[in-house]
C-alpha cells in the first residue's frame, strides 16, 4: 500500500512557522484530550497515535527540516513516494526496529530500520531490571568453590496483564574464595528487557553460614587453639586442622598466655582477582582438665605448693 | 477469604512485572497510589496493581502528570467510568 502524505502541522493545529514552544503546547493540549486512558471514545487511540507521530517529527529539528523540505502543496491523503535514489538520511543509533506503530508515510520518510521507535503506548526499549536474592553458602563451599542448583519463584505477565508464576531452576557456580556479602552475578537472569533490550541481571548476595570452627573476618579466619597449661608453660608443638583439611604444626612458645594470637599467613580464604589470600589467626586458649585424675591432681597440688606465681599480681 | 499468593505479587515481583524500578514502586507507595493487601512478612499487592502501574506510568510519561496529582486523576477517571456505566453509555 502506498504511503499517503500526512500534514503534521494540521494534525497539531499549528502554523508552519510555529516555534518549538507552540508545538509542544499544542501537542500537550491534544494529548490530554485524546489520551486513551482519559478518552474512551473509539478512535481516540488512533488520534493520539497520529498526534504522537506529528509531535515526534515536528519536535525533532532534523526530522522537521526533512519534512519541511517536501514543500507545501501536498494534500493530506495524497500518495507519497520517496524520490528515486532517495536515501533515508536519518540514522539514529537505535538498535531496534520500529514496531509499525507510526504510519507508512513516517516509515518512508524517516526509515523503518534504524528509525525512531518511541511509542506512546510502550516505554522505549528498556533493559530489564536487576534482581537480587540471597544465597546461603557454607564456609567449606566458599573456600573450595561449589556448584549449586537453586530454584526460585518467577513471575511473568502476559500481554493481557495476567500474572503467571512458575518455578525457575538455575545452576549457580560459587567461586572459590567467596566472601560474606559478595554478589554473584547471573547475567541475563533478571527482569526481561522490552523490545529486544537485554534482560537485567540476577545478583545473588552470599550469606556465609556460621562455621563451628572458624570465625570469618573478610578473608581472614579465626580459630581457637586449645592448649594445656603445661604446653602453654613449657612450650610445645601442637596440631591445628586448617580449613582445607590439612594439618599445620604450630609452635607454642614457653609462657604463652590465653589470647595470644598466632598468625598463619595465607591460610585464610583463598584470594580472588586482585584480592590476596587471607590469614588464619589462631588464638591460644589455655584449657585445664575438668576432672584431674589422681596423679594429675597430685602433681597440681605439688605445683601449687612449689610455685610462687601470682596470676593476679599487677 | 484468604488471599492466595496466586493472586498477589510481592513488591519485587511487581517491579519485575510492570517493568518499573523498585525505587519508582516505592515512590508510588509513598504517594499512596498503590495499596498493599498484606504488609507482613513482606508487602504484597493484588495482581491487578500491575495494570494500574502501567496506567500511572503512561499518564506520567505521556501527559507529564506528577505523582502528587496522580491519585486525584485516577480517582476522577474511575469516577467517570462509574458514572458513564450508570447513565448506560
Amino acid at each position: 500500500m502506498p504511503a499517503t502524505y500526512k500534514d503534521y502541522y494540521d494534525l497539531l493545529g499549528v502554523e508552519r512557522s510555529a516555534d518549538d514552544k507552540a508545538i509542544k503546547k499544542a501537542y500537550r493540549k491534544l494529548a490530554r484530550k485524546y489520551h486513551p486512558d482519559v478518552n474512551k471514545d473509539a478512535g481516540a487511540e488512533d488520534k493520539f497515535k497520529e498526534i504522537g507521530e506529528a509531535y515526534e517529527v515536528l519536535s525533532d529539528q532534523e526530522k522537521r527540516e526533512q519534512y519541511d523540505a517536501l514543500g507545501q502543496g501536498w494534500q493530506p491523503g495524497q500518495e507519497y513516494r520517496p524520490p528515486p535514489g532517495y536515501e533515508q538520511p536519518y540514522s539514529g543509533d537505535y538498535q531496534y526496529q520500529t514496531t509499525g506503530d507510526f504510519s507508512d508515510f513516517f516509515e518512508q520518510m524517516f526509515g523503518g530500520r534504524g528509525g525512531p521507535s518511541y511509542q506512546h503506548y510502550q516505554a522505549p526499549p528498556m533493559r530489564g531490571t536487576d534482581h537480587e536474592a540471597e544465597i546461603d553458602v557454607s564456609l567449606q563451599d566458599a573456600f573450595h568453590g561449589a556448584k549449586r542448583r537453586i530454584s526460585m519463584n518467577a513471575v511473568e505477565v502476559d500481554p493481557q496483564g495476567q500474572v503467571h508464576r512458575h518455578r525457575k531452576t538455575l545452576d549457580v557456580s560459587i567461586p572459590a574464595g567467596t566472601t560474606d556479602g559478595m554478589r554473584i552475578k547471573l547475567s541475563g537472569q533478571g527482569g526481561p528487557g522490552t523490545d529486544g533490550a537485554p534482560n537485567g541481571n540476577l545478583f545473588l548476595r552470599v550469606r556465609l553460614a556460621p562455621d563451628p570452627r572458624f570465625k570469618v573476618d573478610g578473608r581472614n579466619l579465626k580459630a581457637t587453639l586449645a592448649v594445656s597449661p603445661w604446653e602453654a608453660a613449657l612450650g610445645a608443638k601442637v596440631p591445628l586442622t586448617l580449613i582445607d583439611g590439612k594439618t599445620a604444626m604450630l609452635t607454642i612458645k614457653p609462657g604463652s598466655q590465653s589470647g595470644t594470637q598466632l598468625q598463619l599467613k595465607g591460610k585464610g580464604m583463598p584470594g580472588r582477582g586482585k584480592k590476596k589470600a587471607g590469614d588464619l589467626l589462631a588464638e591460644v586458649k589455655i584449657v585445664v582438665p575438668k576432672e584431674a585424675t589422681g596423679k594429675e591432681h597430685e602433681l597440681f597440688e605439688q605445683l601449687a605448693e612449689a610455685s610462687s606465681f601470682d596470676p593476679r599480681a599487677a | 477469604m484468604t488471599i492466595t499468593h496466586e493472586r498477589t505479587v510481592t513488591i519485587t515481583e511487581l517491579s519485575y512485572c510492570s517493568g518499573v524500578s523498585l525505587k519508582t514502586v516505592r515512590q508510588l507507595l509513598d504517594y499512596e497510589l498503590l495499596e498493599p493487601v498484606e504488609s507482613t512478612p513482606e508487602l504484597r499487592f493484588p495482581t491487578e496493581v500491575v495494570s494500574r502501574v502501567h496506567t500511572i506510568m503512561r499518564l506520567h510519561v505521556d501527559l507529564e502528570v506528577g505523582y502528587a496529582a496522580m491519585g486525584l486523576v485516577l480517582d476522577l477517571l474511575e469516577r467517570i467510568v462509574r458514572l458513564e456505566e450508570k447513565v448506560g453509555r
